[in-house]
């Protein structure tokens, strides 16, 4: 029994609405990835341009979906047509002669004429012959045409985008790696300063200490004993930080792997020809900028013929040590507890110094003291000089072995070459520390005694010019790779240990 | 219901294809005419059939009313054809009492089938005589209404404006005329057809297969076929773009338009609409159906300015044109 034709019309016409809908969807669905292809490539180009850096943010896709999906379905909504129109283009598309289309009209608006049913028959028997595809089919149209082309676009710039990250940095990554620069750049000049500010106050403390100790020298009402009792506390102070000092190279050496490094050696004053020995003059001049004190000033030859004079007065503190040993057995004892830590500290073996090279060390480090007091004892000054005397004179690697694992060439030199350089006084001390060995070197460029300008004024312009030196001073080439390490390092463990190194 | 609705538009069909046979036998060619011809008959109106002389356009309406079984009046227009010569007049009579009385004598006018021939050579108050008929199917003479026999049907012939002793119709005369045909030339097989038709012992006979009743019935069905609202609308907006001063007009109309279609252009469009679509066995207007009625319906409704009289504008062209700038 064949339906009514107002049912079967009904049912073809419930088909089609069905595929007006899934053609309605696929075309909000084809807009919406219009519109987030088209802003893909928008986003493309703000982080290409630099302007703000949207891609990595999943909620900003997530984001970017919603707009198209939002634009799409308001698309749609704006171009929707109505069923009938559709009904009408499916009659000129099929030369129905809007069959079709009248007789929905009728059939929705429920007109009745003696027309209706047979109009109606005739139509639902025209949509029955069609399938729904040739009535609704989906076409090509430009917009998928489009499609494609956003697809290929966004490939290429993906892959483009790929690539150049793969082997080229991109300009915000360039941005990042700058700043990274500047920070660490930064960070190692805060360090500096810092390490400087902190070494400045040190020997701002050592330079009172020293001045306060060349006062109580001078005062007569102190006994002997009370004043090497007090020099000795300095000596111990003193050397002290050098065990810091030589600790704290030791963990960063062994932290930068470095287990050999060359020496630099001085070479000694007492082989040097009169040729060298103007040189070194004109390097000394070129230090101070050619105003080297007078009692530094003097003729080097001259200062060499000193040496006698101070192989004597060494003999003398000798021969008066020996009168006052029995005297001084308790504060002999006393160094003997102490001196260790000033020379040898612990080592298994020392220098093989005799009593006689401990008080010889301690005018030396009276030397150093007076040194002190003149401002001398400038690491960057000193690393100035021993640069010019590199050049000049050769460098002459020592042998010293991984970090106080073996005793140093100090033996070599350290005795007679102090001695003869007076006024230059030039001491090489073997610190130990946990089996590891340091050479530090302390030297003195002026005499005690010799000067004929007030002291005061002498300090004045040595403090001035070593300011002056510091401030144009550049970091060896050499060491620029430890220093880079040291504060790789450092920044490394700035985040756990800043209040510690701080 | 539907069966017999079935049936009445079959029988449209039957019918049409029974006068264009019966045409074709004496006929050669004009198919389009004749269907335009069986349109108005079905519409219940009236035709002017323009073209130049000897293309058979008085044949062809002698023709139909011997088809069609219909009384068939013929008016001559001349010059000095009066209305009363169409219309009839009122003449003295004596009984056999030898008393006058007064007795109408119907004019020509009094037919179902008029053939006013070459109607544009009378002057215009002779061709106004034929506006009541053929709008209210009833004359008035002296004062007396007379109603004239149903189906009534006027179809005019005329030669081209422009040719020497026309005198164009009236606009408003020209409006009560449903369609406006044009009888084309023949072509080279239609007029060897001719030749041997009208040269040779061809002898036809002419049948007469439609009575005044069946064409009353057809007239009845033709106003139910349903149309669509967006046909309606078409057809609406190719008479608003006939006008020059619609926003729609095209280029052509509103530089050699000077009135557009009037409101019975668009019944025109409409009713010959559904009559097309009863012809081709459809149920409903399509737009094929007012595009197919829409030169005859119009091209005597827009008048054309000066400029478009003076450059000899061809109105199909106009209307052509409109019908491409309007979309369906």
């Amino acid at each position: 029994m064949n339906p009514s034709p107002e049912i079967s019309f009904s049912g073809e016409i419930s088909k089609l609405k069905r595929r007006n809908i899934v053609i309605a969807l696929c075309r909000i669905l084809l807009n919406t990835g219009l519109i987030f292809l088209a802003i893909c490539i928008l986003i493309f180009i703000i982080q290409k341009a630099s302007v703000s850096n949207l891609s990595d943010s999943v909620s900003w896709v997530i984001f970017s979906i919603g707009i198209s999906l939002a634009a799409a379905l308001l698309l749609g909504f704006l171009r929707r047509d109505k069923f009938i129109t559709t009904l009408i283009d499916i009659d000129r598309r099929l030369r129905l002669q809007d069959r079709i289309s009248t007789a929905y009209e009728y059939y929705k608006s429920g007109k009745k004429t003696v027309f209706s049913d047979l109009q109606i028959k005739d139509a639902a028997a025209k949509l029955h012959q069609l399938s729904t595809k040739q009535m609704l089919p989906v076409k090509f149209s430009w917009l998928h045409l489009l499609l494609i082309f956003l697809i290929i676009a966004n490939g290429a710039l993906f892959l483009s985008n790929y690539l150049s990250s793969e082997f080229k940095l991109t300009r915000t990554d360039q941005n990042k790696l700058d700043g990274a620069g500047e920070l660490s750049r930064n960070y190692a000049v805060n360090r500096l300063e810092s390490k400087k500010e902190k070494k400045k106050n040190r020997q701002n403390s050592y330079s009172k200490e020293l001045e306060h100790l060349r006062t109580k020298l001078n005062d007569r009402s102190i006994t002997r004993d009370q004043l090497i009792t007090r020099l000795d506390r300095f000596l111990k102070d003193v050397q002290g930080e050098q065990t810091r000092l030589a600790t704290e190279l030791g963990t960063k050496l062994k932290a930068a792997e470095i287990d050999e490094m060359p020496i630099q050696t001085i070479p000694k004053l007492e082989n040097l020809s009169l040729n060298q020995l103007e040189k070194l003059k004109r390097i000394l001049n070129r230090a101070l900028n050619n105003q080297i004190p007078d009692s530094i000033n003097q003729n080097i030859k001259a200062l060499q013929e000193l040496y006698p004079t101070e192989e004597r007065l060494s003999q003398m503190i000798d021969e008066f040590y020996e009168d006052h040993s029995d005297s001084d057995e308790v504060a002999g004892s006393k160094y003997d507890n102490t001196r260790p830590s000033t020379t040898t500290h612990g080592l298994k073996k020392p220098f093989g110094d005799t009593e006689h090279s401990k008080i010889k060390g301690e005018v030396l480090n009276r030397n150093r003291g007076f040194e002190g007091r003149h401002g001398q004892p400038v690491p960057e000054q000193r690393q100035e000089i021993d640069r010019d005397l590199k050049d000049e004179f050769g460098s002459q690697p020592g042998s010293s072995s991984t970090a106080g694992s073996a005793p140093s060439d100090r033996k070599k030199k350290a005795k007679n070459e102090l001695a003869k350089s007076s006024g230059i006084g030039t001491q090489d001390k073997m610190k130990s520390s946990q089996g590891n060995n340091y050479l530090i070197q302390i030297r003195s460029l002026t005499a005690i005694g010799e000067s004929e300008l007030e002291e005061k004024d002498i300090i004045r312009s040595y403090r001035k010019e070593i300011e002056g030196v510091l401030q144009k001073e550049e970091i060896p080439l050499n060491y620029r790779g430890y220093i880079k390490n040291y504060f790789i390092s450092i920044g490394l463990k700035a985040d756990k240990n800043a209040d510690g190194l701080n | 219901m539907p069966m017999d609705l079935i049936k009445q538009v079959d029988s449209i069909r039957k019918n049409f294809d029974t006068v264009v046979s019966e045409l074709s036998k004496i006929i050669v060619g004009q198919d389009v005419l004749i269907k335009h011809l069986f349109t108005c008959l079905l519409c219940g109106s009236h035709a002017l059939i323009e073209g130049v002389p000897g293309l058979g356009k008085t044949l062809i309406v002698r023709s139909l009313s011997k088809i069609l079984d219909l009384k068939y009046s013929r008016i001559q227009f001349t010059p000095d054809l009066m209305p009363a010569d169409i219309l009839g007049t009122n003449i003295v009579k004596e009984d056999s009492n030898g008393s006058r009385y007064f007795e109408f004598y119907k004019g020509p006018i009094f037919g179902q089938l008029i053939l006013a021939d070459e109607i544009n050579r009378a002057s215009p108050k002779t061709q106004s005589a034929l506006l009541e008929a053929m709008q209210e199917d009833k004359v008035t003479v002296f004062g007396t209404q007379y109603h004239l026999k149903p189906p009534f049907m006027v179809l005019a012939t005329q030669n081209p404006i422009e040719m020497e002793g026309t005198y164009p119709l009236p606009e408003a005369q020209l409006d009560r005329f449903f369609f406006k045909l044009r009888v084309s030339y023949p072509d080279h097989q239609e007029l060897q057809k001719i030749i041997d038709k009208t040269t040779e012992d061809y002898q036809y006979e002419l049948k007469r297969v439609i009575g005044a009743d069946a064409i009353l019935e057809m007239r009845s069905i033709v106003k139910l076929v349903p149309i669509a609202t967006h046909v309606k609308d078409y057809a609406i907006r190719l008479v608003l773009a006939s006008h020059p001063d619609n926003a729609n007009a095209s280029e052509q109309t509103r530089e050699y338009v000077l009135f557009g279609a009037s409101p019975r252009g668009l019944q025109s469009l409409i009713l010959a609409g559904k009559v097309s679509a009863l012809l081709d066995g459809r149920y409903n207007v399509s737009i094929e159906d007012i595009n197919d009625v829409a030169k005859p319906a119009l091209r005597h409704r827009i008048v054309l300015n000066i400029r478009g009289e003076t450059e000899g504008i061809d109105m199909d062209d106009i209307i052509d044109e409109i019908m491409s700038k309007v979309q369906a």
